[in-house]
């Protein structure tokens, strides 16, 4: 039978931001089956809370932007709910093997590495000094290079006018997520549809 | 991060692929962009797995969105056309050759790769979506768009997601060749038949440009590669085909081609085009044959079972249709504590994972309360007139009033 709760859900349940150690410790004792199939309300908010980590993961995963900084690093903004920023820059490194995969913000940053070692992980400050030391590390030749414009365009490009619907769009890339992965793009609704809309709001 | 960086110096590959290509044309960027606006097709799922270090990208089983767009749907891909020039003249389409439409444009298999390449590295997309108008010659533009593939699988070592389109009347060693680069390969009927398409398009044939093509695609399948199989895609209501027509396409689809998926777009008048000043098609259209869809494909309703769904004009009402297909057939309350997997699934506001769950239920003790049923998902305002629990149900004018 298909289950929607992993079998370690555990490990997703303690990063969830109200998670408290009284519920940590009667998780602990629980299956997953027991999760899964819960009516009892427990077990039952047990379940959406791992959905909701779970869901946050994935959805970060797709909505975080990256600047590349010189040949060997990548960096972008990340401020979840829970704590999944290290799980977040481990999907991101095993995609770009090679490549330093730094998330951050203010107060807290996640770095990454997948390569011949295998995973390589660490935590640091806010993602300004990180990036600072990057700076000092690699010399001024490297410049962070966006695609960011690119994106606008192309992004512009696949709206349909006539099927407007920011409720749908709002419920799909809530302002939560939206402000966790700085989503600067796709917050921007004014409406600008065309490229001469789009040209002229840069003005 | 001293030694991380250390340590991606090592191990990166001597080449990242060609240079980059000039600064792109962000109009031709917009232009071939839009004119993919009404493919709907924007699943990245794949069951392809990509392990090893010596690449760049990834896939991922369910597939991975990337933004919404304001109009509330995924954009996961970077959907672009090749080129926007055709030879073809479907009513409908503003690349067509009969239409007054604007500058044509077209990329270099290399200038396509690499702008990609910028996108995917930033996150931005899941991976490339690349259809075309036929160009000058559906021959040329097809190789040029497989070149483009291979050249990201080779050049770029790009392993995450890619869609082809395949033209109408490809060449069989470019559909062979696509397959092989490809996750997905699709060829889009647009239309439920022959007939139809001698109304809106004079220059495609039905069976060889785009049957036979499927017919191909279908045998490449399982030899030469896209693991995520083919799909199509249907307009709605562009030639004036009933939803009937559309729903019985849909099945032949399915049968005769295996296709994983069919997709509707349901038809937008585009300025400068044969069918511009034509209604649009209402979106709640779409949206019914998509639930026709699913009921087919996931809750494995029958074919005849579903033609209760439709009026008397062959046509879907802005209903739910399983809630109508259930009144139609008189369906009488079920126990959710003796019912199947299959008669849990035809009750109205009871889907696969809460009949699931009603199930594990039962193996632990009787259920006894809506309340219990609730919290395993069961959407109780919608389901409540077909269930019968400890004896008590809703009477029969309930259930025509849910
Ligand atoms: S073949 Fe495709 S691009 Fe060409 S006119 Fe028809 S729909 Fe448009």
């Amino acid at each position: 039978m298909t289950m929607t709760i992993p079998y370690n859900f555990f490990q997703y349940l303690l990063r969830h931001d109200q998670c408290t150690p009284k519920l940590a410790a009667y998780a602990r004792g629980r299956k997953a089956e027991d999760i899964e199939f819960a009516i009892d309300g427990r077990d039952a908010s047990i379940r959406r809370m791992v959905a909701s980590v779970r869901k946050e993961v994935h959805m970060l995963r797709g909505f975080v932007r990256l600047t590349a900084y010189g040949a060997y690093a990548s960096y972008g903004y990340l401020k979840p709910r829970h704590d999944v920023g290290e799980l977040v820059a481990e999907l991101l490194a095993r995609r770009y093997p090679h490549t330093v995969i730094i998330l951050g913000n203010a107060y807290h940053s996640w770095m990454c590495l997948y390569g011949t070692e295998g995973v390589v992980q660490t935590e640091g400050p806010a993602l300004a000094s990180v990036l600072a030391s990057l700076r000092d590390m690699l010399g001024c030749d490297s410049s962070p290079q966006s695609s960011e414009a690119l994106w606008e365009v192309y992004y512009r490009s696949q709206y349909r006018e006539k099927r407007r619907n920011l409720p749908y769009f709002r419920k799909s890339m809530t302002d939560t997520l939206r402000r966790s992965a700085h989503s600067i793009v796709e917050s921007n609704t004014n409406g600008a549809s065309t490229l001469d809309a789009y040209c002229s709001d840069d003005d | 991060m001293e030694r991380m960086i250390a340590l991606a110096r090592q191990g990166r590959f001597d080449s990242e692929g060609p240079a980059p290509s000039v600064r792109p044309d962000i109009e031709k960027v917009y232009a071939l962009g839009e004119a993919t606006k009404h493919d709907i097709c924007v699943s990245t799922a794949s069951p392809r797995s990509v392990s090893g270090i010596d690449r760049i990208g990834n896939v991922c089983a369910g597939g991975i969105c990337h933004a919404y767009a304001h109009d509330g749907r995924c954009v996961s891909m970077f959907k672009t056309l090749y080129t926007n020039a055709c030879t073809h003249e479907c009513a409908y389409c503003s690349n067509a050759s009969c239409s007054s439409g604007g500058a044509v444009y077209s990329y270099t298999p290399h200038e396509l790769a690499s702008l990609f390449m910028d996108l995917y590295r930033g996150n931005y997309v899941e991976g490339l979506f690349l259809s075309s108008g036929v160009g000058a010659d559906e021959y040329e533009t097809m190789a040029s768009m497989v070149e483009t593939a291979e050249m990201l699988r080779t050049a770029y070592r790009f392993q995450g997601y890619v869609h082809l389109k395949i033209l109408p009347g490809a060449d069989r060693d470019h559909i062979r060749r696509a397959m092989s680069v490809s996750d997905r390969v699709s060829v889009n009927i647009e239309v439920p038949s022959s007939s139809r398409l001698s109304e809106i398009c004079a220059t495609k044939d039905f069976k060889t440009d785009i049957l036979r093509r499927q017919r191909y695609i279908q045998r490449f399948v399982s030899k030469e590669g896209a693991p995520a199989g083919q799909t199509t895609q249907l307009v709605v209501g562009g030639a004036g085909e009933t939803d009937v027509e559309i729903f019985k396409a849909t099945v032949r689809e399915y049968h005769k081609f295996g296709l994983k998926r069919v997709y509707y777009s349901a038809f937008t008048p585009v300025p400068g085009t044969i069918l511009e000043s034509q209604c649009m098609q209402p979106a709640w259209r779409e949206h019914r044959l998509y639930q026709m869809d699913w009921l087919y494909r996931i809750y494995h309703y029958s074919s005849c079972e579903l033609m209760s769904a439709f009026d008397c004009s062959d046509h879907l009402a802005n209903t739910d249709p399983k809630r109508a297909i259930a009144q139609a057939s008189g369906l009488s309350p079920v126990d959710p504590n003796i019912a199947s997997y299959d008669e849990l699934l035809r009750v109205p506001g009871i889907g696969p994972v809460s009949a699931r769950r009603i199930l594990a239920a039962r193996t632990r003790g009787s259920i006894r309360s809506r309340k219990e049923l609730a919290a395993m998902g069961v959407v109780m305002c919608r389901a409540s007139p077909y269930l019968s629990l400890g004896g008590w149900h809703d009477s029969l004018l309930a259930r025509w009033m849910a």
